[in-house]
């Protein structure tokens, strides 16, 4: 039998760069992003002799998700509107136009609505399973998805936001 | 139309940007989750050393005086030993504890994870939660004009509003139905902070093993209060009870759809700055909630 560092290992190895970028994709900054990852990735391994390996995968979701709330909730009353979009976004070197102004409308949704976005749409995730990482219904991922998306259409200005931007 | 297709395609091509190189490595990963480990057990034990120093102290103190020493006299009057004297009661109601919430190491709330969610009996039927929940707030109000909306009904999930009217404009408490996995206790030890907040909450465990957690207000919005309390039935079925001070036409006003409850607690931006339950009156709606719908 394998030891738990091992394992543990072996399950960071595989899994903490997508992580790092589903939660980039929740916060918008690496800095935090990777912060964020290694936060779920401590969390996973207190708790590694608990988790089923058939369900580890939902589990580190749901744990980085969680942290990514509650980093946004904790830092809710710091955080200002600004005229200007912080740097982390736009990087100079970064792509598209398109995708720097999706990513910062993505910005604008509410933490709560933009991890919905995220899973369903950028992870791929199922209603019922974004519904179980939120501890919610399938209703409220369907209405929160919903919330979202009139709120990224409403942020980026443009209801025919260019669909061929994956190819771009 | 920006449907979910094109949501979907759009935002995948977000996953497209150039990542810095990783700077977190296995052995600061595995370092931190030492740490918290053996934080967790630290705090484990130290609960049980408060525990055993209160009781000790506690038996020390009521302990009747005599010549030889060691106890502390209480009075006069020997203490009963038949009525023991009760410890006072920190919650709205008696039975209620508060809940401690230990800090991450790095100072942050927990954030439990909920395990996955399990087989469960059948959903209360329609009737059943009307009655119930009608009869619920009924009691903790006082009152029996209470208009019910239904916004949901599903094999394992439910919706359902009650309007109430304040001085100052109409408020609601909230009914959403849904499962849960793991123990009612271990699904409320992972819910300890839902909001974030850090505050402890109350908990109170009735005979058949149902949970009952009842938060502090939350105060993202305090012309949007709100307080939630939630209740973890042995059947798979959680009840989150919501008191709400806002209602449908300010959700409407902030442009958020009032069809489904939200995940985040998030409320709308404007509403009437109380709530329409106190806390006591809260935690009476859950009570006879948790008691009658399992009948």
């Amino acid at each position: 039998m394998r030891g738990r560092d091992q394992e543990f290992a072996e399950f960071f190895s595989a899994r903490f760069e997508g992580a790092r970028r589903i939660a980039y994709a929740m916060c918008g900054s690496w800095p935090d992003a990777e912060e964020i990852a290694q936060s779920a990735f401590v969390k996973m391994y207190a708790r590694w002799p608990k988790i089923r390996i058939e369900t580890v995968d939902a589990y580190l979701r749901t744990v980085l998700t969680r942290v990514f709330l509650d980093t946004k909730r904790r830092g809710r009353a710091r955080e200002q509107v600004v005229a200007e979009l912080p740097e982390t976004i736009a990087p100079p070197d970064a792509g598209p136009a398109e995708r720097l102004a999706l990513r910062a409308a993505l910005l604008t949704v509410p933490p709560g609505q933009r991890a919905v976005l995220v899973l369903r749409f950028v992870a791929d995730l199922s209603i019922p399973q974004v519904a179980e990482i939120l501890g919610c219904t399938a209703g409220t991922v369907k209405s929160q998805t919903a919330r979202g998306l009139t709120a990224l259409r409403a942020a980026y200005g443009n209801d025919d936001i260019n669909l061929e931007m994956r190819g771009a | 139309m920006f449907d979910d297709d094109a949501a979907r395609r759009a935002l995948q091509g977000l996953d497209d940007e150039p990542a810095p190189p990783i700077t977190t490595t296995l052995d600061q990963v595995v370092r931190r989750g030492k740490r918290r480990v053996l934080a967790q057990r630290a705090s484990s034990v130290a609960v049980v050393v408060a525990v055993v120093a209160v009781i000790g102290i506690g038996a020390m103190l009521l302990r009747p005086g005599d010549e030889s020493g060691g106890g502390v006299r209480v009075g006069d009057t020997p203490v009963s030993t038949t009525e023991p004297t009760p410890p006072p009661s920190t919650m709205p109601l008696p039975g209620w504890k508060a809940i401690e919430v230990q800090l991450d190491l790095d100072g942050s709330c927990p954030s439990g994870v909920p395990e996955p969610a399990q087989s469960h009996d059948m959903m209360p039927s329609k009737d059943r939660i009307r009655t119930v929940f009608t009869a619920a707030v009924a009691d903790a109000l006082g009152t029996t004009h209470l208009p019910l909306e239904w916004k949901k009904y599903e094999s394992s999930s439910a919706f359902v509003v009650i309007e109430v009217a304040m001085d100052n404009g109409p408020g609601q408490v909230q009914l959403e139905i849904a499962t849960y996995g793991g123990t009612p206790l271990q699904a409320a030890d992972a819910s300890i902070s839902p909001e974030g907040t850090c505050a402890a909450p109350y908990r109170r465990v009735l005979t058949d093993g149902t949970v009952l957690q009842l938060y502090k207000d939350v105060t993202f919005s305090a012309k949007a209060p709100a307080q939630k309390l939630r209740i973890y039935r042995p059947d798979g079925f959680m009840y989150i009870i919501t008191s709400a001070g806002y209602s449908d036409g300010d959700y409407a006003a902030s442009g958020m759809d009032p069809s489904g409850a939200n995940p985040t607690g998030e409320p709308p931006m404007s509403g009437r700055g109380k709530q329409p339950l106190t806390e006591a009156q809260l935690a009476i709606v859950g009570l006879v909630m948790a008691k009658g719908i399992g009948k």
